[in-house]
């Protein structure tokens, strides 16, 4: 069947029918897609920042199966989240829209102690003085740099908004199907890495409805050459410039919620991730920062942590309280976007009466790059229902007051 | 740059309120006391209030810039860009940039991205409700940084980077003994972390 932007892959994906998606024959080249059984995800109830992290995360780690063969004398590559500025009174950014430094210098002791010979930490610093680097961002969060820089024999910081210390981006081909993209072009830290993380923050997300691990690869994609993700992404106004790939089909859907997500799961088959950490200690609800109107922070005391991004990603979904299944037309993806942020046509899309944004989870499960079903996926360490926060329930004030 | 003859005093302020939340350490320079011994020891000039600026004005500006300094201006000075915020036009050594509407905001937000280290001297790092305000730091003079938050929780983890090396730096806050805070080598730059700040607390540093 074909509907108007919809293929018959789209809509099983978007049905949750994706069984027989998970069949679908790769494209030619691309990477082959196992069907076997889905790797473990770890979930652990952590009260605050303050306790052992070291020790909770060797423990998890363990529990998924051990990463020491894949790390010992390697190069890993962390990708952070520290979307946005602004803080909440009372609150670092690192609290709530930032993943926490206690839990950066945590896993880079933990890829320390297990023999990582180079680990680079990895993120978009944002800035445009002369010189800024990373480090800066950093310190301008409160971040102990130089904490982080010690729990390990060597730490590199990397923006990887523009070349960094490369001389030149390096191609990533898409080794799934790809929907939008078929290749980036990245900073060489994301190919210079044999063990690569995504260290993301379990958020609501204005746009996309939620953002863990998954949608923490969107900041990999470097404005220094792409120009503005706006403009070139989430709405597709603007072709990318020469010398980036260009997007297979430049006439279909704008609308960012049916074209980010899938965007997003192409980048995530241009650069696999092998370990994904989920930062639920302390967070927020409504949004992905503090400039989201009616966002506010919470505790949900949580972390997740697995081998497979979409795996780690729809348990993380699931603690949150939401469906990892869920389509447009249930939480967290009917979604509404700030009129005064967004262009018109946004605000209106062409396909449904209603603001949405597709389940990235499910567009990646089609392509084979992991299961958003918790039915197939072996959940370790606190059982979902125990550990579960009810994001959706605190945004909207319909839970009692959480205990501190 | 002030003008004290201007009709847009509450304007004028408002640079200076947001160059100084944005950590950008400034000296007024009155309209009527602008000559080049003046600026010489400035590395920019916002010159805004210049509005138009005369002839003589334009040239010592131009001079300045073409000697490695930045001069921020408005509209007025001719070549405002149609779209784009500003324009920044290279001129000798340094940049004059043309702002097709100077908001304050706007130009407190450029200046400090437009400027580096070295020209800053003192960057505060971490400080959302803090203002700075470094004195002192000539040859044989130890350098003061007094820390101001005005929020009404505490701060913790401001980090000051300050060009040049020092040997010791002592924080002395209202609250107990002054303290010898530990120094950091960056890149040829100090760096010294206050731990916490609850209102008010100076930092001196010594070479």
């Amino acid at each position: 069947m074909r509907r108007e932007g919809v293929t018959r892959r789209d809509w099983l994906a978007l049905s949750g029918l994706a069984l027989g998606a998970m069949a679908a024959r790769p494209a030619e080249g691309a990477r082959a897609v196992s069907a076997g059984p889905v790797e473990p995800v770890s979930v652990a109830k952590v009260r605050s920042y303050d306790e052992d992290l070291t020790t909770r995360f060797r423990q998890m780690f363990d529990q998924i199966g051990g990463i020491g063969n894949q790390v010992k004398g390697k190069t890993v590559g962390i990708k952070v989240n520290l979307t946005g500025g602004g803080r909440f009174p009372g609150y670092t950014a690192g609290d709530t829209h930032w993943v926490h430094p206690r839990v950066v210098g945590a896993v880079v002791a933990v890829f320390g102690a297990l023999g990582a010979k180079r680990i680079r930490i990895l993120e978009s610093a944002g800035g445009h003085r002369p010189g800024y680097k990373l480090e800066d961002k950093l310190l301008s969060g409160g971040w102990d740099v130089a904490a982080i820089r010690n729990a390990a024999p060597l730490v590199e910081f990397e923006d990887t908004n523009a070349l960094g210390q490369g001389k030149q981006y390096s191609l990533l081909k898409v080794q799934s199907e790809p929907y939008i993209f078929p290749a980036f072009q990245l900073n060489h830290s994301y190919q210079d890495c044999d063990f690569f993380v995504s260290l993301g923050k379990m958020k609501n997300h204005e746009e996309m409805g939620l953002t863990v691990c998954i949608k923490n690869l969107f900041g990999i994609t470097p404005l220094g050459l792409y120009g503005d993700r706006e403009t070139v992404f989430h709405y597709g106004q603007v072709q990318v410039p020469p010398g980036a790939p260009a997007e297979l089909d430049p006439k279909s859907n704008r609308y960012e919620g049916w074209r980010l997500p899938r965007i997003l799961v192409d980048i995530l088959g241009a650069r696999p991730v092998d370990l994904a950490i989920a930062d639920g200690i302390v967070s927020m609800v409504g949004g992905e920062g503090p400039w989201v109107l009616g966002s506010k922070p919470v505790h949900p005391g949580l972390l997740v942590v697995g081998r497979n991004c979409v795996n780690t990603d729809a348990v993380a979904a699931a603690t949150m309280g939401y469906n990892p299944r869920a389509g447009r037309h249930e939480p967290p993806y009917r979604v509404f976007k700030n009129p005064k942020d967004h262009p018109p046509e946004q605000l209106q899309p062409g396909d449904e009466t209603f603001q949405y944004a597709d389940n990235m989870m499910l567009l990646a499960e089609a392509v084979g790059l992991g299961s958003a079903d918790l039915k197939k996926i072996d959940v370790r360490g606190v059982p979902i229902k125990e550990a579960m926060f009810d994001y959706e329930a605190f945004w909207k004030n319909q839970m009692p007051k959480e205990q501190s | 740059m002030l003008d004290p003859a201007s009709t847009r005093q509450a304007l004028a302020d408002e640079y200076l309120n947001l160059a100084a939340r944005r950590q950008v350490p400034y000296r007024l320079v009155a309209r009527s006391g602008l000559n080049a011994a003046a600026v010489a020891k400035f590395r920019a000039l916002v010159a805004t209030e210049l509005d138009p600026p005369s002839a003589a004005e334009r040239k010592l500006l131009q001079e300045f810039a073409e000697n490695g300094g930045l001069v921020i201006t408005g509209p007025s000075w001719g070549g405002a860009p149609k779209t784009e915020p500003f324009a920044e036009v290279l001129a000798g050594k340094g940049r004059v940039v043309v702002y097709k509407n100077p908001d304050p905001e706007a130009v407190a937000r450029d200046v400090k991205e437009l400027l580096s280290d070295d020209d800053l001297g003192v960057v505060p790092f971490n400080v959302p409700s803090v203002i700075t305000c470094a004195s002192g730091g000539g040859p044989g003079h130890p350098l003061l940084v007094q820390l101001l938050n005005y929020f009404d929780h505490p701060v913790e983890a401001i980090t000051l980077r300050v060009a040049g090396k020092f040997g010791s730096a002592r924080l002395e806050t209202p609250e107990g003994a002054a303290v010898d805070l530990p120094l950091r080598d960056a890149e040829g730059r100090t760096e010294v972390t206050v731990p916490k700040l609850l209102l008010w607390g100076a930092v001196s540093m010594e070479q």
